[in-house]
């Protein structure tokens, strides 16, 4: 124990004023990442300097707990001698006079009135008089200790929902299932597969009068080795837990479907309109018996610039032309002015006489679901439980400590209280003037005279 | 609606009341304390019948929820509860000086919500997110706290003030305010009230956001605050209690810290956030 005194490190770690000055870095380097948040995305709290100074943090608790728990352990086992006069030594002592009576028996009177109410009652009769001491409280000296285990669980269950665990998100279009997720960590996108798949059956969103929505709500299915094990609703707030992996109820949107309307102009013939409908791997017949058109892949957003159809168009030699039709042609054109002529597979006129071009992709309904595995959020629970209960102890529970003397004063007897309490002496104060009025009340019967 | 024109004259008389304690600290009559005090809970009566036909009225609309869930109702939540532990406090102590220090708060958090053209007060219904009994616990705790630290501000103002006081002053104001160790006793118990139902806040938010998104805590901006705002009164205790700090010290970071309450409140809404009450 000397050298760990002498230690200037230790002197340090074990300091409050290290906890205040990590305390303060910590608040300060949270405001400014919720300043540069917008730009950066939440980066700053992922980094490894943001987490060593929480690990600091944790450590200075730690050191600090270490240092103090012998001295509160000490504390905690040692019961105070009952004799002691200097407690009583008070500007306003609390003291009650009894004129004949017998001072055993206002001895043993209090005895029982303070059994059963207080704990570790000792006595002590030196002869001149009877010491009593009592007390309560005497497990509040730990509840710092739990205030302060209580965020170590907490980090505790941080650290292992960000090693084992996993979030990420998925989209399901309507009708469809899907076995895997794609996870975020930081900045960082993976796939993940999940074991089983999660069938959408269907995607609702229920609106009140004035428009907002009131509902969404997702019809589940998970199949298992292609059986399903289980299906369920999954609505906002009402999360679904599968084989470990919990779904959340997230976003929604549309993705384009199967089907699409592509127009084709004959340049040849003034322009003619012709509407051709076609299902993705289908093919449909050109005008005029002059080919072949095939809906060989449908992207929801191909090379960032929006819905995009690939047809594959066979001329009646059997040739093959393969051109990519953009939904949005016209406000890509504003900004890529010669982009359809650059590359021949860009070009909607590559195909002789006709230009294509996509006037509607069928849209279907997809769910976007949160998907997350957090094996660590037990432990972040059971500290925020241990937190409160930890912090109701250390502000409304102290150890209080009471010391009561009998004495023979001039043929009467006085009976002294003093106490003494680790925090909140207003509190004290408050017990002691009760415990008082209920001694005064008690010996009342003790009292011939009055 | 009812309701938004009771709230709006209990703003009035919560001026009133700010208008007699005020009276009392300047003149030293009694007669205006009890008028204050009187004001003060006809005050908070009406307040709370307001509140309550405002809950009524949402299931009359069929759209029924504890009104709770944005910034208008969060205002008036939050003036109510710093009243309601105002009386408690001026119940407690017996002393009224306090009341010129905390009623102006409760009257500018129901003025902002009555007359301020950017805050809407009509009842909308609950969108899917708020729809879970975590949203009551949430803002119950969160305003109850922030009260707490808004009296706790108030006595820290009440002890920069008292500091000035000199030994043979006669300044009927000063006199009336309690001594500076009532003061940094009082100031204190506000903060550990208020850091204790912060700590409910967060963690009921993050037993929440952990139902609603899988994730008990994203750093979104305005968690991030609340963190910061527990941070500087945990700062506070602990330099109170391990070290020894009294008054004016804690005093000061009182005031921090209820700035941070500010901007965890109103500050977030100009940071993009999950909380910025219009999603």
């Amino acid at each position: 124990m000397t050298d760990k005194k002498t230690n200037p490190l230790w002197n340090i770690l074990r300091s409050v004023k290290l906890t205040l000055i990590l305390l303060s870095i910590l608040a300060v380097v949270s405001i400014i990442g919720t300043i540069i948040q917008q730009q950066e995305g939440a980066g700053i709290y992922h980094s490894i300097w943001f987490r060593m100074i929480i690990f600091f943090l944790s450590f200075n608790l730690i050191v600090c707990s270490i240092d103090r728990f012998p001295a509160t352990l000490k504390l905690f086992r040692l019961t105070p001698s009952p004799d002691r006069s200097k407690v009583f030594e008070e500007d306003a002592p609390r003291t009650i006079l009894l004129s004949n009576v017998d001072v055993e028996q206002v001895s043993s009177g209090i005895q029982e009135y303070l059994r059963g109410r207080f704990r570790n009652l000792v006595i002590k009769d030196n002869g001149n008089a009877a010491f009593l001491y009592c007390e309560k409280g005497r497990f509040s000296l730990f509840s710092v200790y739990l205030v302060h285990l209580s965020v170590l669980f907490i980090l505790t269950g941080a650290i292992i929902g960000s090693i084992f665990g996993f979030n990420g998100y998925v989209n399901i279009p309507e009708g469809e299932a899907i076995d895997s997720i794609t996870v975020t960590k930081g900045a960082l996108e993976s796939h993940k597969g999940l074991g089983f798949s999660v069938y959408c059956e269907k995607f609702h969103v229920d609106y009140y009068d004035n428009g907002t929505p009131k509902e969404y709500r997702s019809d589940l299915g998970f199949i298992v080795n292609g059986k399903e094990v289980l299906k369920g609703s999954l609505l906002v707030n009402h999360p679904i837990k599968f084989m470990g992996v919990t779904f959340y109820q997230s976003s929604y949107g549309t993705v384009p479907g199967d089907k699409i309307r592509i127009k084709i102009i004959n340049d040849e013939k003034g322009a003619e309109e012709t509407m051709i409908e076609a299902e993705l791997g289908k093919s449909a017949m050109l005008p005029d018996n002059k080919g072949e058109l095939t809906i060989s892949d449908i992207r929801d957003n191909f090379m960032n610039l929006g819905p995009a159809a690939l047809v594959v168009i066979k001329s009646p030699e059997g040739e093959a032309t393969s051109i990519w039709l953009f939904k949005d042609r016209d406000t890509i054109m504003k900004s890529y002015s010669d982009m359809f002529e650059l590359s021949p597979k860009f070009n909607p006129s590559v195909y002789k006489p006709f230009t294509f071009s996509i006037d509607d992709i069928g849209s279907v309904p997809y769910t976007g679901l949160q998907v997350a595995r957090d094996p660590g959020v037990q432990f972040v629970f059971i500290g925020f439980i241990m937190i409160i209960a930890g912090l109701v102890l250390t502000f409304f529970t102290s150890h209080r400590k009471f010391w009561i003397r009998i004495a023979d004063e001039k043929g009467d007897v006085k009976i002294s209280l003093a106490g003494m309490a680790n925090k909140n002496p207003v509190g004290m104060d408050r017990d002691l003037d009760r415990l008082l009025l209920n001694l005064k009340k008690t010996t009342g019967k003790w009292r011939p005279n009055d | 609606m009812i309701n938004t024109v009771i709230l709006s004259y209990i703003t009035f008389i919560y001026f009133f009341c700010f208008l007699a304690y005020l009276i009392l600290l300047v003149t030293g009559r009694q007669m205006f304390g009890r008028i204050a005090t009187i004001l003060t809970i006809t005050g908070v009566a009406g307040h709370t019948i307001g509140i309550g036909f405002r809950w009524v009225e949402s299931y009359k609309l069929g759209i029924g929820h504890a009104p709770l869930s944005n910034l208008y109702e969060s205002l008036i939540f939050f003036s109510w509860s710093i009243i309601m532990l105002y009386i408690l406090v001026e119940k407690r102590t017996r002393n009224k000086s306090i009341g010129a220090f905390v009623t102006p708060l409760a009257f500018l958090s129901l003025a902002y919500a009555s007359f301020s053209d950017n805050i809407k007060d009509g009842i909308q219904p609950l969108v899917p997110a708020l729809q879970s009994n975590w949203l009551t616990a949430h803002v119950i705790t969160c305003f109850f706290g922030y009260a707490a630290f808004a009296l706790s501000f108030g006595m820290s103002l009440m002890y920069f003030s008292k500091m000035s006081e000199t030994p043979d002053n006669n300044n009927v104001f000063l006199n009336l305010i309690p001594g500076l160790n009532v003061l940094d006793e009082l100031s204190y118990q506000m903060v550990v009230i208020g850091f204790l139902l912060l700590t409910l806040g967060i963690i009921t938010g993050s037993v929440w956001a952990h139902s609603a998104w899988g994730s008990y805590w994203s750093w979104d901006p305005k968690e991030t605050w609340s963190l910061v705002t527990w941070l500087v009164y945990a700062s506070l205790l602990h330099a109170r209690l391990i070290r020894g700090w009294k008054g004016k010290r804690p005093a000061i970071f009182s005031v921090i810290g209820f700035l941070c309450v500010l901007f965890t409140y109103f500050g977030v809404n100009y940071l993009s956030s999950l909380h910025s009450y219009d999603f």
